[in-house]
């Protein structure tokens, strides 16, 4: 096999649930999806030897029941291959405070917000980690962030809530009455309702309703850990509403995860046709030959694809 | 090119992929029976040459994942995965997709861009070949059921036009579709190599008669890529270390498929695909006499699902 990492078809997914282990279809390990499970040896970046959505979830788990340097652990595992995971960097920001080193917790919250801008949680985990690390300025700069993000959603945004939680954290510990240690929402969900949040954003994949299933994507993600196939979808929504570098990142990452991840480089070689970069399409176009050695429709779409390119 | 990745696909052994069936398949079934057993096929004899062999084209387009489009077709699941034989799986369930054992919902925005309705509303996978639950007729005066199948394909599962011919050949073949062409009550058979081994015969039948017709370059290349997914299914069965070397067999027979594929239109094609059926008689020999030891041996097949967790 060579490549730990677990398949996930994509129907598979749509089937049985991201999470591992629910059904008999995973244990299948089918190709859907995920090619012949060869790793290819292309690519710079040495071979992934483990299931980083595995050991994330493993992490959320040691968080939870406040094993934090068995969490830091499976963090540091994670982030040692996707050192830009926004939701990794986050977490391992929480296994740092919750060793008591706040201060080293800062950087992760800030890698956090760096590869994910609006990331509310790590906004408000930042801003008490400055608050209580004597750098009440840089907290009022988190603090001006919610007010600012609140007066642009008027407070009837999807986020409103998690807005409006997050700069009365940041006021309390900048108050000095940052005590109590809740934990963070998406820790305890259970992952079913990953797998639910994924299905959802198909469907709305699937009636164009690209910035929601963004967000479901977003939450799936968050439970899960990073996977192959959310990680494509979120690429894939991106790139319809044209984002095409953030798009070309997801893409890249979920290759990064899987090699051989058919509908990823199905995806990224559609994106290179919307770019104009037809000779980087006609190179997916054969990777995906290599892979598809029983014919798959990945392969045809793509080809469909770059024939209207020709047109 | 092609010929380059044919010989490194022949030297690489393909990982066994597990059996796609399972993606599907209800927890409360049994397995066993679901995936080592299959009710009859019933067609009707054809009234003429021409019309047999459209109905093996209709048949390979049934079976092929390529018909369908989208999640369906990338999921590997065909017309054939809900309606095994022409009947109804009634082991099929798919969250998101059914609500019990051998539903669907067609018109689930899962699979479709255009037809999702938004609302949950699976139901029971009908027969297609009891005349009297038809409820669209096979009348080929009726234009019904091309309208039906058309939607179904282009818009249900979000798949592209199919060529005329193998449109064409699919009603032929829901035509023919007739349980009463079978006994009663329908015998249900072991899905043995032999049965695959017959659809691969069937699917180059079919190639052979779409190569012979003027213009059907594209329809000769889609029943080609159908007969190389036949391949990857008997391929899937042949699933212990010891079977690396039919495996690679087996690749490369898809391979050299798909330089075909790759060069159609060729004057000298239907001579290549005689070359390639010698290689596949050559092929076949090798996999009956392995199949004591394949997933194609209902003991061993119970084995595999007794490990799967
Ligand atoms: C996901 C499972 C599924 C797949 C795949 C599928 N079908 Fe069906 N099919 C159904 C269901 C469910 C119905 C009943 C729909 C209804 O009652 O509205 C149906 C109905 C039909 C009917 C109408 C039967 C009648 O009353 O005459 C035909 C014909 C048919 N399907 C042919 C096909 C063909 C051909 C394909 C492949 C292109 C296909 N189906 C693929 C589930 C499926």
């Amino acid at each position: 096999m060579g490549n730990n990492y677990k398949k996930l078809t994509t129907i598979a997914i749509l089937v049985t649930g991201l999470s591992l282990g629910i059904h008999p279809a995973i244990a299948a390990g089918g190709g859907g999806s995920s090619g012949s499970g060869m790793p290819s040896a292309s690519g710079s970046a040495p071979a992934i030897n483990f299931d980083p959505a595995t050991e994330y979830r493993a992490g959320i788990d040691s968080l939870q029941a406040g094993k934090f340097r068995d969490a830091e652990r499976s963090f540091a595992k994670v982030l040692s291959v996707l050192p830009k995971d926004a939701n990794t960097n986050h977490l391992m920001g929480l296994a740092k405070k919750g060793r008591g080193k706040t201060k080293a917790s800062r950087r992760y919250f800030e890698k956090a917000i760096k590869y994910k801008p609006d990331f509310v949680d790590a906004h408000k985990e930042l801003g008490r980690a400055y608050a209580l690390t004597g750098k009440p300025e840089k907290a009022q700069e988190e603090l001006t962030w919610f007010e600012n993000k609140l007066s642009e959603c008027a407070q009837t945004c999807a986020q409103a809530d998690a807005l409006t939680q997050g700069s009365a954290a940041v006021t309390r510990a900048m108050a000095g009455e940052d005590n109590q240690e809740k934990k963070s929402g998406a820790l305890a969900l259970p992952t079913q309702q990953g797998d639910n949040a994924y299905l959802k954003a198909i469907r709305l994949i699937n009636e164009k309703r690209y910035d929601e299933a963004l967000l479901d994507l977003e939450k799936a993600a968050r439970i899960i850990g990073p996977h192959p196939d959310i990680l494509n979808y979120q690429g894939f929504g991106n790139r319809k509403l044209g984002r095409f570098n953030i798009a070309k990142r997801y893409y890249m990452t979920a290759l990064r995860l899987n090699p051989d991840h058919l509908g990823a480089n199905e995806y990224l070689g559609e994106l290179y046709i919307e770019t104009g970069e037809l000779k980087k399409a006609k190179r997916q176009l054969a990777k995906i030959g290599r892979l598809c050695t029983f014919a798959c429709a990945e392969e045809e779409e793509l080809k469909r694809w770059l024939l209207a390119s020709a047109q | 090119m092609a010929v380059i990745a044919c010989k490194q696909q022949a030297q690489r052994d393909p990982d066994p992929q597990g059996l796609a069936e399972l993606r599907w398949l209800t927890l409360d079934a049994d397995a066993l029976k679901a995936l080592g057993t299959a009710p009859t096929e019933c067609l009707v004899n054809p009234d003429d040459k021409h019309t047999a062999a459209l109905i093996l084209i209709g048949r390979t387009a049934f079976a092929s994942p390529l018909l369908l489009g989208g999640q369906a077709a990338k999921s590997g699941m065909s017309c054939q995965t809900c309606h095994s034989n022409g009947h109804s799986n009634k082991n099929f369930f798919l969250d998101g997709l059914s609500d019990a054992p051998g539903t669907a919902d067609v018109t689930s925005s899962i699979f479709s861009t255009s037809r999702g309705d938004g609302v949950f509303n699976p139901k029971p996978i009908p027969s297609l070949s009891d005349k009297n639950a038809h409820t669209r007729t096979r009348d080929p005066a009726s234009p019904e059921l091309a309208d039906f199948l058309h939607g179904l394909i282009e818009e249900e599962f979000a798949g592209f036009e199919p060529e005329p011919l193998i449109f064409d050949s699919v009603l032929s073949y829901l035509r023919a579709l007739d349980n009463t062409a079978c006994d009663s009550p329908i015998p249900v058979r072991p899905q043995s190599l032999e049965r695959a081994l017959e659809r691969m015969d069937s699917a180059t039948r079919a190639i052979e008669y779409a190569m012979l017709l003027d213009n059907q370059t594209q329809s000769t290349q889609f029943l080609l890529a159908a007969a190389q997914v036949q391949i990857g299914r008997i391929s899937a069965r042949y699933n212990k270390p010891v079977h690396a070397r039919i495996r690679r067999d087996l690749a490369s027979a898809s391979e050299n498929l798909r330089v075909l594929r790759e060069n159609i239109p060729d004057a000298h094609a239907d001579r290549a695909l005689q070359k390639w059926r010698e290689e596949w008689t050559g092929i076949q020999k090798r996999l009956r006499a392995q199949e004591h030891a394949s997933l194609f041996d209902l003991s061993q097949l119970q084995n595999y699902l007794q490990d799967e967790p």
